[in-house]
């Protein structure tokens, strides 16, 4: 017999061959198999074994299976640029859960050349810029990316500025889109399926322009007339369920979906004064920890926040007042909140806020249960979310390199050691 | 019409069904006990259980346990019927959880076979339909899957290795990371 066939061995009640189970059963058994790493160990016992992991429909199950536990950890730029601390520029990572992830395996110090911010963050990739504040290696101003996955420690250049943008082009902004390769291992987004969209401006602050760098198809000019968050006002209000939220003023929301890459509007409904408290930087959205959309506003001495339940509008669905929240925390001055505190995290699932007066004081608010707890260290104006590589996703490194030069994309950062 | 509804349940649960395995031992479990399995309940609903279940695949060794699963279970279920009656009572709810305890109990003791055994066991329980048997066999046998390393696993399993050299290392180059 050729494959997952067992000799008869001292030790088993019987001689029947011990993987004697067609492909359905041991789907049901390797599904179950609930690590990453345990999977991929498994995926080299035998062909039959790898074949039955590597199968397309499998892994689409096992990722529905098993996603909530694929969070890796966190990334975050810091508050101050490294330069200052006279370090190597590199973003900090956080696990998810410390016993299980070990940091070290999520270092960026693969990644030639100077100082990099963390952009993006989609799957278990990330999108990062050159540091403006970067030292002699990257050219101060410059607007190098590049895309990474830090787990299998290889990156991809972007090849920037994109062309046929002319000097009078200021660029505003860099999203990590899925890629818009068919779905092949369930994979949407991976070093070889990714799309970057650039927004420039052409005037004050308004965008004018969106270029697009896919995989296989270095920049396109995409169109964003119709939609995009191009007037004065607008804003970037942050990140939510995978999508990218804006504020065209006058209660307008656009979105810039992460999986189409495309631009669309709402109306916010009126159930606060949205205009005044985004133009004084009061209200910003982020992830809930099970990576949903909230918008959050401090407000009268209030943290509120909105959700979209089940579809419907956006709703008003917690809300808790500060000086009670706090109440319990170490250094509680009632007085802390006569001004509304500063928002100066937007992480997955809680907000690092101070009091504006008490900038020594941060603390985080939780935005499912609004507990409160002390901050020890600043984590930036935005957190990222890593997750692991789908099961076979690293697996199939081998598989992308070969795509990436089929289209004769340099991967110019594969770590052989 | 709630007593005639009743009645036919009462009816239900009496009636009796013979199951016959490879070996020809017939084995009489209760309709309630032999529709865990979706296989036999979609036999009943048919109409063609009449003069026994033939169940070919599965030995005489091998049923008499997942009959005694699916007895216990059977239990469990009806008491979960009667549990959503009485959600609010607080001496009824201890019960319960006892009752739980008790049955995880029984699971943790009923796995404790020979992986020969194990093996038939996920494939009567596949053959038969008997989601909560195959989900927990299955279970057992992908934790003894984990943390181990290709190697382990073979040995445990007696799977023959017939990756070439190189495809081993090709998998291992690539995700180091999950070798170490």
């Amino acid at each position: 017999m050729l494959t997952g066939v067992e000799r008869p061995t001292k030790g088993f009640g019987s001689a029947r061959a011990a993987m004697d189970m067609n492909d359905d059963v041991l789907g049901l058994v390797l599904e179950r198999v609930g690590s990453y790493a345990s999977l991929i160990r498994a995926a080299a016992v035998c062909r039959r074994w790898r074949r039955a992991i590597a199968d397309a429909a499998f892994l689409r199950r096992y990722r529905s299976l098993h996603a909530p536990a694929a969070v890796a950890g966190y990334y975050h730029n810091g508050y101050l640029p490294d330069w200052r601390k006279g370090g190597a520029g590199a973003p900090l990572f956080v696990p998810s859960s410390p016993r299980v992830v070990d940091p070290r395996r999520f270092s960026l110090d693969f990644i030639p050349g100077g100082a990099w911010d963390v952009k993006d963050s989609r799957g278990s990739l990330l999108l990062l810029m050159a540091s403006p504040f970067a030292t002699a290696s990257v050219p101060f101003g410059s607007r190098d990316h590049l895309v990474c996955e830090p787990l299998t420690r290889r990156y991809k250049r972007i090849p920037f500025p994109p062309p046929g943008l002319d000097h009078s082009c200021r660029f505003l902004e860099s999203y990590l889109l899925d890629g818009e390769a068919n779905e092949e291992h369930g994979l949407k987004i991976s070093m070889s399926n990714f799309r970057v969209l650039c927004t420039f401006s052409r005037g004050v602050g308004v965008a004018t322009h969106a270029v697009v760098f896919a995989v296989n198809s270095p920049w396109s000019e995409k169109s964003i007339d119709h939609i995009a968050p191009n007037s004065v006002l607008s804003r970037l209000l942050g990140r939510g369920g995978g999508s990218w939220y804006f504020y065209g003023g006058d209660n307008v929301l656009i979105k810039l979906d992460g999986s189409t890459g495309e631009f669309s509007s709402s109306v916010l409904p009126a159930i606060e004064d949205w205009d005044v408290l985004i133009s004084r930087y009061k209200c910003f959205v982020t992830d809930s920890r099970d990576g949903k959309p909230r918008i959050f506003a401090v407000v009268d001495g209030t943290m509120k926040v909105y959700a979209r339940l089940d579809g419907a509008d956006w709703a008003l669905y917690k809300s808790v007042l500060l000086s009670e929240a706090t109440r319990r925390l170490r250094a509680y001055q009632p007085s802390a909140f006569s001004l509304d505190p500063i928002v100066r995290t937007r992480g997955c699932g809680f907000v690092v806020l101070y009091p504006q007066f008490l900038m020594t004081w941060p603390f985080s608010i939780d935005l499912e249960t609004m507990d409160t707890a002390p901050v020890a260290c600043e984590m930036g104006e935005m957190v990222y979310r890593c997750e692991l590589p789908t099961a076979m996703a690293a697996y199939f490194a081998r598989r992308s390199l070969i795509e990436a030069r089929a289209f004769n994309l340099q991967v110019d950062g594969v770590d052989t050691r | 019409m709630a007593s005639a509804g009743s009645g036919d349940e009462k009816a239900a649960a009496a009636a009796m069904i013979t199951l016959i395995s490879s070996d020809n031992e017939k084995f009489e479990v209760t309709e309630a006990t032999a529709t865990l399995s979706q296989t036999i309940r979609h036999m009943i609903e048919d109409g063609c259980t009449d003069g026994g279940v033939p169940l070919p695949n599965v030995t005489s060794k091998i049923l008499a346990r997942v009959i005694e699963y699916c007895k216990k279970h059977a239990t469990a279920a009806a008491g979960e019927e009667g549990s959503s009656s009485s959600f609010s009572d607080a001496a009824f709810l201890e019960v319960d959880r006892a009752f739980l305890e008790e049955l995880e109990e029984f699971d943790d003791a009923f796995l404790e076979v020979d992986r020969a055994t194990l093996f038939d066991l996920i494939l009567a329980a596949n053959y038969l339909d008997i989601k909560g048997l195959l989900n927990l066999t299955c279970q057992k046998v992908a934790d003894s899957v984990k943390g181990k390393t290709p190697e382990q696993i073979r040995e445990m399993y007696n799977i023959v290795n017939d990756l070439t050299p190189e495809e081993e290392a090709e998998i291992r180059r690539e995700t180091q990371w999950a070798f170490e």
